[in-house]
């Protein structure tokens, strides 16, 4: 068991992002301490994955800085960050047991392949072309994968996206068993998802974060008359479709 | 709208809307008739006969008389057996052989060339004895064996990292290794040795293929040679494919590109014909091609019995200028990720 860190693990200050005259991302701030599951949401074009991909050093901000684990992020600390992309690579002609073999070389961990299987529960699909794999089953591999090297932090874009509801909740248990060890970021435009599994949320429309803040305290920051029985989704919408057009921010924990 | 005419637009517009496409199906056969009509703008590679003369110094006097002949070309050579390789490859209409020791001058020509042999002969010094010698059935494939071994070579480079990374860029693979402590030299490397034991295996499956049905025997240094100069050709036609690999994104586009990029290679590397038999800018562009040395050099080791010191230094070290150059350009502009 990992023990427990209280300090921030992630710490995004100011973050800005432009791809020219586009502003991707505006001033963006947060924290995240280990262990604990932030659900970054947002709508399509919010600027989630343009976020997640600054948080594992594939682009740079424009403004800002983030930390990982107290230090900046140069030289990014590749060793003790997992990341699952929104759009995994499926190599045509690999079977299932030589991707989890390549990345367990990657790493260096001896008996990586067998672990990675194991984890993913896919050892009966080794050998089955991993283009094959049902999105289930694949969502596990890459999981798992992203897992091999005992990441402290990981880094997770849409992974439940297109997956069907069965195959949503497997994932879903997975993912709260990882963040009971370790820091865990997604990102997902699933409300009631989120609401299941995230300990904090941030809600990002629009490059901006509108409202930041535990289930119970984004909940709570809502007018009686606004809630419903939904919970997050009636908080979502009260803080990214009312509130959003006055560009406030609310820091529900603060 | 029917569903045949619906689709048979689709068709057209992808292509034409792409500009690579179009250009490689509109603009490129126009180009490539362009190039064509360069290269032979003085008649086909094989118009003119050649002479090779053996110790060219000691009996160029006495050739005068062949000068006032346009369609005759009068080569030195740097040794029988090198000429006799030449000739055996139908490179070589004749070859003359000054007088030695007692021995008369003699003028060697193949089985298909003896009438030629009778004309010349009435040009040559007096007492120059005509002998037709034996020669493979398979004499110009024997030469084109070399070109096709480097021009398989070149594609399999080129294709090796300039596709390849673009495909593994637009399936998102680069991305995901990017995510991963990975050296970029690593991951490079990698892509040299696996395409590198996919062309060993190509070498000997072309080369026993020559052996059986062509009549082409190697040596086992030969065969050694022929694998060290091949593997040596591979690293610079993968480093080229690399530098554009790490300008072009579109998977489209670096096929396009590499396909036309080949065309040029193909006609001045010595594949089909000699360079001298090209106007002299393009044979002087086609001199500095890592495949020209590549051809050059497997075809002194199979045919030719050999190559002297000075000129395998000279043909390894042009190509490893470019596989220096090429991945050193290719490493400074890789980006895993955009």
């Amino acid at each position: 068991m990992r023990p427990a860190s209280r300090a921030p693990v992630v710490t995004v200050s100011g973050v800005g992002k432009r791809f020219g005259d586009v502003v991707a991302l505006d001033d963006v701030s947060f924290t995240l301490e280990a262990p604990g599951l932030l659900g970054i949401l947002g709508p399509n074009g919010a600027g989630k994955s343009t976020l997640l991909d600054i948080l594992e050093g594939l682009a740079a901000p424009t403004t800002g800085t983030v930390e990982l684990f107290g230090q900046p992020i140069d030289p990014y600390p590749r060793a003790r960050v997992g990341v699952v992309l929104q759009k995994e690579v499926q190599l045509e002609r690999c079977s299932t047991e030589e991707y989890a073999d390549l990345f367990a070389s990657i790493f260096g961990v001896r008996h990586g392949k067998e672990l990675i299987l194991k984890r993913a529960n896919l050892g009966a699909r080794a050998r089955v072309p991993m283009v094959q794999l049902s999105g289930g089953e694949a969502a596990r591999l890459f999981i798992a994968t992203s897992l091999i090297h005992d990441p402290e932090l990981l880094f997770l874009d849409e992974p439940t996206a297109a997956l069907d509801p069965k195959s949503k909740r497997e994932v879903g248990d997975m993912l709260r068993e990882i963040a009971r060890e370790r820091a865990v970021v997604l990102t997902t435009h699933d409300l009631r998802e989120a609401d299941a599994l995230c300990d904090r949320l941030v809600f990002l429309v629009g490059g901006r974060i509108h409202a930041a803040g535990t289930r119970a305290e984004l909940i709570a920051a809502v007018p009686e008359q606004a809630r419903g029985t939904i919970g997050v989704e009636d908080a979502f919408f009260h803080f990214c479709s009312v509130r959003m057009q006055r560009g406030d921010v609310i820091e529900a924990d603060s | 709208m029917s569903a045949f005419f619906a689709l048979t637009r689709l068709r057209a517009l992808d292509v034409l809307r792409s500009k690579s496409s179009a250009g490689f199906v509109l603009v490129f056969p126009v180009v490539l008739l362009a190039i064509v009509g360069l290269v032979f703008r003085e008649g086909h590679p094989f118009e003119r006969r050649t002479l090779l003369v053996v110790e060219f110094g000691a009996v160029e006097s006495s050739l005068a008389p062949l000068r006032a002949y346009e369609e005759l070309r009068v080569e030195p050579a740097r040794s029988e057996t090198e000429a006799l390789g030449k000739l055996r490859a139908k490179m070589a209409s004749a070859v003359l052989v000054p007088a030695s020791a007692g021995a008369p001058p003699r003028l060697l020509v193949g089985p298909r060339d003896r009438v030629f042999g009778r004309g010349l002969l009435g040009l040559l010094p007096a007492g120059t004895r005509l002998e037709p010698v034996e020669a493979p059935r398979w004499g110009y494939v024997h030469y084109l064996f070399p070109g096709v071994l480097a021009f398989s070579i070149m594609l399999s480079g080129l294709f090796a990292t300039g596709y390849t990374l673009v495909l593994y860029r637009q399936n998102h693979f680069l991305k995901k290794l990017a995510t991963t402590p990975l050296p970029k030299i690593v991951f490079v490397l990698a892509l040299v040795a696996g395409r590198s034991v996919l062309i060993l295996a190509q070498i000997a499956l072309l080369v026993v293929a020559a052996a059986v049905f062509f009549d082409v025997s190697l040596s086992v240094s030969s065969a050694l040679g022929t694998i060290l100069i091949g593997l040596a050709g591979l690293l610079a036609f993968m480093g080229i494919g690399f530098v554009l690999a790490s300008v072009i994104r579109s998977e489209s586009l670096v096929v396009d590109l590499v396909s036309a990029v080949n065309v040029p290679f193909v006609f001045l590397s010595e594949i089909f014909f000699p360079l001298d038999a090209l106007p002299r800018p393009l044979a002087a562009l086609g001199e500095a091609l890592p495949s020209t040395a590549m051809v050059r050099l497997t075809r002194s080791i199979v045919l030719y019995g050999g190559i002297d010191g000075a000129s395998l230094l000279a043909g390894l070290g042009l190509i490893a200028v470019w596989t220096v150059l090429s991945f050193a350009l290719g490493l400074k502009l890789f980006r895993w990720h955009e």
